[in-house]
């Protein structure tokens, strides 16, 4: 994290750095229009070295984390928190990347009149089924809400929250070869998830972040053919902090880090009351998001109107036993997922429609589709 | 933005099926359970099947994934035993009449009585004659009375780049082997707790399956996230066996877990509840290499669901010991659920210190229970730690360095 606070720190001096006129690809070619008013191009300088500076600030946080790594071994109870940082680092540089190729399509980048943020309520359904002879996987389905109230001018809190469940069992064979694949193994997973999130503007392009996650799995098993099943119910908890940064009025960085604690509990078939064990220290827990606010199309023709959001996003949990892992490179790396929002709207109708694909690079990765709405007038970031 | 949804929820919906692990995947848990169990027995050249199975049982129809059996040059089959103590296979020839069979037994103490067709034994190996018949069972099990006044067991993970220090560690066994009968606590093998090799190289996995013939005792190995991350080739099993296993030695059941991929084979899961033995026991040690709990370390699992599903299953059976490596230093959490010792200590990469090398040892007296602590094995030139505060604490008598 050092590196990368280092970077925003510095970064928060990036306005008045621009106009040093420092080398800088993106910001010595700005490719303006020599009939634009000189602010208009001011502020896209401005823009080129806020992404600057956030490659560097990512850049410095993958080093950080490298050299972590390599110098304290990477299994030497170095700690999570170092590959955080480097997850982290790998969203603000990717992010400030993708940032920069997006300015030199949309030039204008000052702020959308609304965007296509997180839907208020939204319903993500998980394709089912598996390539494996006689298993089966549950289709799934998440329903999430993220309304957001306004306590103040710059102050708000998103209530979001999650109910998460599988659809039915999922079936796992016995692959032993001396045996008859029998069933081995049946799942059911449900949850509530709830992250309310306050977010306190503390300059103009810089936002303070915390978030209280608290997420309930309840996991049902069955071995083999014992038809008594074995429940674990598992929490956690997770006090989180962290900034956002308008890196222009269409693009924003945020990351959240923070301490996890969970507690497992357990019940068989025949008991009433759940066996727990205390609290547990977690690994530390982690999000950072790069998000590239985009305008209508002008390709599509019709009454409606459309405001696009792509999204780069990595997560540092492994608590819904997801992770990104190569070779020996076991344990430590959470999900990054790629996300592409539209939102729909016609000028008569009270709410937004809203579709978003989720690509989600990791070991049980997939693609993902979410449906939702927006209510009138909750549109702005 | 509909005509792409739902070609992309199409494309998902259309696949082929495949029987598990029909295709090498042995990154994976759940293939490398296939494999083992699939190398648990063979069909020998001359016609003989020899078996590994389960020395509680009599059961001879199938087999158990508790060894691994090879046929060598020149004829000779090998056949190595994957756990501690008993041990039973199970010879399968002709109906009528005898096949001759020339059999190697590896990773078998050396207290377990001759076999009638022995005709060699040296340290952990015997050779066996034999002529089979339709059935022959070879049943290798301890003396009753080894563990009457208790016993040693030891436990450590993590050679990788270092066999030359993870040869130090076994040679320390000798040493601890005299002390252990001389407290009338017999050492009756080691634990070894993942990552015996850097790359997942075949060999690496036969340097350290050299290493371990070396010992005293005999070495139990799970594997570690460096040793099976070969998508095509199931190297540690055919090489060391099963990866899974549960055994049941004096008055422990102890159970081995393959979580070299950061999760369990779901199958392996399923199974848990057996695995982990039905209480009879006096007390319930298991091991794997990456720590179920791991608190701030990030040595933990990528799949935390089972994780803590299998910590919620040795909590209720109130597990007496988890050891595990991973982490390359000794680290005894007092937070844990269940008492969890990590020992990734027997060679590799400790960064830039004077490492902390050594080995645990875990001690069970009927009258005080069990107990355990670091037996530091330093590297040459190094006078070892000698940390009083680092848990688990250092036994009292420091290895010297192999005399």
């Amino acid at each position: 994290m050092t590196g990368l606070l280092l970077g925003l720190l510095l970064s928060a001096a990036a306005p008045a750095a621009a106009q040093e006129r420092l080398p800088d690809k993106e910001a010595d070619n700005p490719q303006t229009p020599t009939d634009l008013p000189a602010l208009v191009a001011l502020r896209r300088t401005d823009n080129a070295y806020r992404r600057k500076w956030l490659r560097r600030a990512g850049g410095s946080g993958m080093g950080v984390a490298a050299v972590w790594w390599l110098t304290l071994g990477d299994s030497w109870n170095a700690g999570d928190a170092s590959t955080v940082i480097g997850g982290v680092g790998l969203v603000a540089l990717t992010g400030a990347v993708l940032g920069g190729s997006f300015a030199g399509v949309y030039t204008d980048e000052s702020p959308l009149d609304w965007e296509a943020s997180t839907p208020t309520l939204s319903l993500t359904p998980g394709v089912g089924g598996t390539a494996t002879v006689g298993e089966e996987a549950p289709y799934t389905l998440t329903l999430s809400a993220a309304p957001r109230v306004r306590l103040s001018d710059g102050t708000s809190l998103v209530l979001a929250a999650e109910i998460f469940g599988d659809l039915g069992w999922s079936r796992e064979l016995d692959p032993r070869p001396q045996g008859a694949f029998e069933t081995a193994l049946q799942e059911r997973t449900r949850g509530l998830d709830l992250a309310p999130e306050l977010r306190a503007r503390i300059s103009p392009t810089l936002q303070l972040r915390f978030r209280a996650q608290a997420q309930v799995r309840l996991d049902d098993y069955l071995y083999g053919d014992d038809p008594d099943a074995q429940g674990i119910r598992r929490t956690a908890l997770a006090p989180m902090a962290g900034l956002a940064w308008d890196v222009s009025g269409r693009q924003r960085f945020w990351f959240l880090f923070g301490p996890r604690f969970d507690t497992i509990a357990w019940r068989a078939a025949d008991e009433t009351s759940w066996s727990s064990t205390g609290v547990l220290l977690g690994p530390p827990v982690g999000q950072a998001a790069y998000e590239i606010h985009l305008p209508d199309p002008d390709w599509i023709p019709g009454a409606w109107e459309f405001r696009r959001r792509l999204r780069v996003r990595y997560t540092h949990s492994r608590f819904d036993g997801d992770g990104y892992n190569r070779g020996a490179m076991i344990g430590f790396f959470g999900p990054v997922d790629l996300r592409y929002d539209i939102r729909a709207r016609k000028p008569q109708m009270r709410w937004a429609l809203q579709g978003a694909l989720t690509l989600t690079i990791s070991d049980h990765g997939g693609l993902g589709l979410t449906l939702g709405v927006v209510p009138p007038r909750r549109e702005r970031g | 933005m509909t005509r792409l949804a739902t070609l992309t929820y199409a494309l998902a919906l259309i696949s082929c099926e495949i029987p598990e692990c029909a295709q090498p995947a042995y990154h994976r848990a759940e293939c490398r359970v296939a494999a083992e169990n699939e190398l648990a027995h063979l069909v020998t050249a001359n016609g003989v099947e020899v078996r590994f199975q389960d020395p509680a049982t009599e059961d001879t129809d199938a087999w158990v994934a508790t060894g691994v059996v090879h046929e060598g040059a020149g004829g000779a089959v090998q056949a190595r035993v994957a756990g501690v103590g008993d041990f039973r296979i199970s010879l399968h020839g002709p109906s009528s009449g005898t096949l001759p069979l020339r059999l190697e037994l590896d990773n078998v103490d050396p207290r377990i009585p001759a076999f009638d067709d022995q005709v060699e034994a040296f340290g952990l190996s015997r050779v066996l004659a034999l002529d089979v018949g339709r059935l022959k069972v070879l049943e290798g099990r301890l003396p009753e009375s080894l563990c009457e006044t208790g016993f040693t067991l030891t436990a450590v993970g993590d050679i990788q780049t270092n066999p030359i220090q993870g040869r130090r560690t076994i040679a320390a066994l000798h040493d601890e082997l005299d002390r252990a009968d001389g407290d009338d606590r017999p050492l009756l093998g080691m634990l070894f707790l993942g990552d015996v090799t850097e790359a997942s190289q075949v060999e690496e996995l036969t340097t350290a399956l050299d290493i371990f013939r070396s010992a005293p005792v005999p070495v139990a190995v799970v594997p570690g996230n460096h040793d099976v991350y070969d998508t095509d080739d199931a190297a540690f099993n055919r090489v060391f066996g099963p990866g899974t296993m549960a055994f049941e030695v004096c008055d422990a059941h102890v159970t081995l877990l393959d979580t070299g991929s950061g999760d369990l084979a779901p199958s392996v899961e399923g199974r848990l509840p057996e695995l982990l033995g039905d209480g009879s026991q006096e007390l319930l040690i298991a091991g794997m290499h990456h720590p179920p709990y791991a608190g701030w370390t990030g040595g933990g699992w990528t799949a935390e669901d089972q994780s803590q599903h299998l910590l919620a299953l040795l909590a209720a059976r109130d597990a007496d010991l988890v050891l595990a490596g991973h982490v390359h230093e000794r680290i005894e959490f007092e937070d844990a659920p269940v008492p969890e010792v990590v020992v990734g200590t027997a060679g590799a990469n400790q960064a830039n210190t004077d490492p902390d090398y050594g080995y645990l040892r875990i001690e069970f007296d009927p009258e005080t229970g069990l107990s355990w602590c670091f037996v530091e094995v330093p590297a040459p030139g190094s006078d070892g730690i000698r940390d009083g505060s680092k848990q688990p604490f250092s036994c009292q008598a420091p290895f010297d360095g192999g005399g």
